[in-house]
């Protein structure tokens, strides 16, 4: 029984702090420096946004999410998050996507909620909850939102209600529910990975290039080719990544390796809003020649392994008793950021070279659907792995982002030339741009 | 609205000029970004940050300068640490007390520490009389507890971010005790008061903050 279930539908207890979850405990260090761990939800709405309705909105389903509604604090040991009494503030969009924490300004909340002409849009670090807890949050908002517009709204049961109790599930650390420490511990040692070169943008900017292709269409061409739509899109990142980067002709060694995040919720039954994902790094040296059917190949049995329920176990072993050891524990927390910080080029980082986030389907009751016109999800890059991708579907379209912190286009064109070219698809490019770029 | 790139044979939004992929004009005038706002280029420099720095460097340079003077002129007395040691403590002053947004405890207990340590810098260049040390740094311990206690009082709100060093403060606020009692001289007076404002002070939070202390620690150390 999973341990969500064996507790039962209680409240949370009335501890006014926080420890940061398994998978978030790195991200504080890692993102004074160089990373960039923000990701960006993005709604597009049929009609302009009212500020005051989402302001109001916000406010009232604040107490609904209490692991949002904290900022960060710094303890002896380890972060932590402390409820904030603060409101967070509703602003008009201004300036870059996916802001570096450092750039939040928002009363010292870890989210942002902005609006611009008919998008809203939420921008949250990623130690305060994953894709599909803050998903669970905007929805939320979207719904109040809609519901203050005046508009009739029925949740269909896929929306939390605003007034419901905060079941302690929703709270909970779920890598620690699923820990077994006498469990086996994954000990495979990271390869280093080849990272991509160009020039950076100007300001530290970032472009997200949004392509919309048809959904059904693409199921089609993917499903005929026996793989999942995450190995297909990642075989061709490499590939893409290997003809830009005239691998063909390097005698590099190092694996073009993708990050592929995946949502444990449906291997490891839990209803937490705070991180519950692991990851599945899947790649292959690139010697000589580009053939894509071969690389497809690799990647969706890597992926299939790597995605397997014993492989997931063993991560979270491994991670959350690297997180128990005494020795780590007692280390006072700015040692811990001096090594995280060094040691997450090496170890994290240095071991992929793009992140691809496949968050599958956006789902909203019927009513909500009737106002949403598209859904764009983005990640923020590095300066070490300045591109990643995400990818999501809405209604019969699907939205491949490809962020990049790098001028050159060269990655993105041969990806998106793939689907209007080879596939003979209808590519539909939206995105950014900046003077002076 | 779309435009479409012949040669990446995609449909580009028309609010786009140049085609993202490619990089060729699609139009010569674009319609305004739905999606995402105009980002201009910083058209500045941050004035600010120019500022500290060509002041660090200034700082750096001084510093170098009276040590090198005072190196080679060498009669016996460390002069530069008289000239160091307030131009240090106004960087403390003015780019932390004044212009950062650190909590009050940590301004506090930066002060001093740092006027105490410039005091001693002083004392130690005219012929160590020890006044600073027997005098200042009990004087200063008694002031800053003192000021923490009020600021504590007034400003509720902000205890919590406090609490690490105001306990600190009051620590330190025990050292002229313990050097009276290894048998150093210190000032009877200034003393007592150091003593009296960290004991009363430890005295006030054991009987009226003991549980918000007991909590605060707890998540600092995550116990």
């Amino acid at each position: 029984m999973p341990p969500f279930l064996k507790r039962g539908n209680c409240m949370p207890d009335k501890r006014d702090w926080y420890r940061l979850d398994t998978a978030a405990k790195i991200y504080p260090s890692i993102s004074q420096t160089h990373n960039n761990t923000t990701f960006r939800l993005e709604l597009e709405l049929d009609a302009p946004v009212k500020q005051e309705k989402l302001q109001e909105a916000l406010v009232k389903i604040m107490p609904r999410f209490p692991t949002f509604a904290v900022t960060l604090r710094r303890g002896m040991f380890w972060y932590y998050f402390e409820p904030n009494p603060a409101i967070p503030v509703v602003k008009e969009e201004n300036g870059f996507p996916c802001k570096r924490l450092k750039d939040f300004i928002n009363n010292g909340f870890l989210f942002n909620i902005m609006y611009y002409k008919k998008n809203v849009i939420m921008e949250c670090f990623h130690g305060l909850a994953d894709g599909a807890g803050a998903i669970e949050f905007f929805k939320t908002l979207m719904y109040e939102y809609f519901k203050l517009c005046g508009y009739d709204m029925d949740a269909e049961g896929m929306v939390l209600d605003a007034e419901g109790k905060v079941p302690a599930e929703e709270l909970e650390n779920s890598f620690n529910a699923y820990y077994d420490a006498k469990g086996e511990a994954n000990k495979l040692r990271v390869p280093k990975a080849f990272h991509i070169m160009g020039t950076p943008n100007t300001d530290g900017g970032i472009f997200l290039t949004h392509g919309i292709i048809d959904l059904n269409e693409f199921l089609a061409k993917v499903k005929a080719r026996g793989v999942t739509v995450s190995a297909y899109v990642a075989a061709l990142l490499i590939a893409c990544t290997a003809k830009e980067q005239g691998l063909e002709y390097k005698k590099d060694k190092r694996p073009i390796i993708i990050s592929v995040p995946m949502d444990l919720r449906g291997m490891f039954p839990s209803h937490t809003l705070r991180n519950f994902i692991s990851f599945a790094n899947v790649g292959t040296v690139i010697d000589g020649k580009i053939d894509f059917d071969r690389i497809l190949a690799d990647v969706s049995a890597q992926l299939k392994a790597g995605l397997s329920k014993e492989n997931i176990s063993a991560m979270i072993n491994k991670n959350v008793g690297f997180e128990k050891n005494p020795f780590i524990r007692m280390t006072p927390l700015f040692v811990k950021n001096l090594v995280v910080s060094a040691s997450y080029k090496n170890y994290g980082e240095g071991g992929y070279t793009m992140v691809l986030s496949n968050l599958r389907t956006a789902q909203f009751p019927k009513t909500m659907q009737a106002h949403i016109r598209q859904v764009y999800y983005a990640l923020g890059v590095s300066d070490m792995n300045p591109m990643n991708c995400v990818v999501v579907s809405y209604q019969d379209k699907m939205v491949i982002t490809l962020a990049r912190g790098i001028k050159e286009t060269g990655i993105v064109r041969y990806f998106f030339e793939h689907f209007s070219k080879e596939l003979g698809m209808r590519v539909e490019i939206r995105g950014n741009e900046w003077s002076g770029q | 609205m779309m435009n479409y790139c012949d040669d990446c044979k995609v449909y580009v939004d028309a609010c786009l000029k140049f085609c993202p992929l490619c990089g060729k004009r699609l139009t010569e005038h674009p319609l305004e970004n739905e999606l995402y706002p105009h980002v201009t280029k910083k058209k500045f420099v941050d004035r600010h940050s120019l500022t500290m720095e060509y002041m660090s460097f200034a700082t750096f340079v001084v510093i170098c300068l009276c040590i090198v003077v005072n190196l080679f002129t060498w009669d016996g007395h460390p002069w530069f640490l008289a000239v160091a040691a307030p131009v240090l403590y106004t960087w403390v002053l003015v780019y932390i007390t004044i212009l950062s947004d650190m909590s009050a405890g940590l301004k506090t207990l930066l002060q001093v520490v740092t006027l105490t340590a410039m005091f001693i810098a002083f004392d130690y260049v005219g012929g160590g009389l020890g006044w600073s040390y027997e005098v200042m740094m009990p004087l200063l311990l008694a002031l800053g507890i003192a000021y923490i206690d009020l600021y504590s009082y007034y400003h509720k709100s902000y205890w919590r971010d406090n609490l690490l060093f105001a306990f600190l403060l009051l620590l330190l606020g025990f050292i002229p005790l313990i050097l009276h009692l290894s048998g150093i001289r210190i000032a009877l007076i200034p003393l007592v008061l150091s003593t009296f404002a960290s004991a009363i002070t430890v005295l006030g939070i054991l009987r009226f903050a003991f549980r918000q202390l007991k909590s605060e620690m707890q998540r600092r150390f995550h116990m």
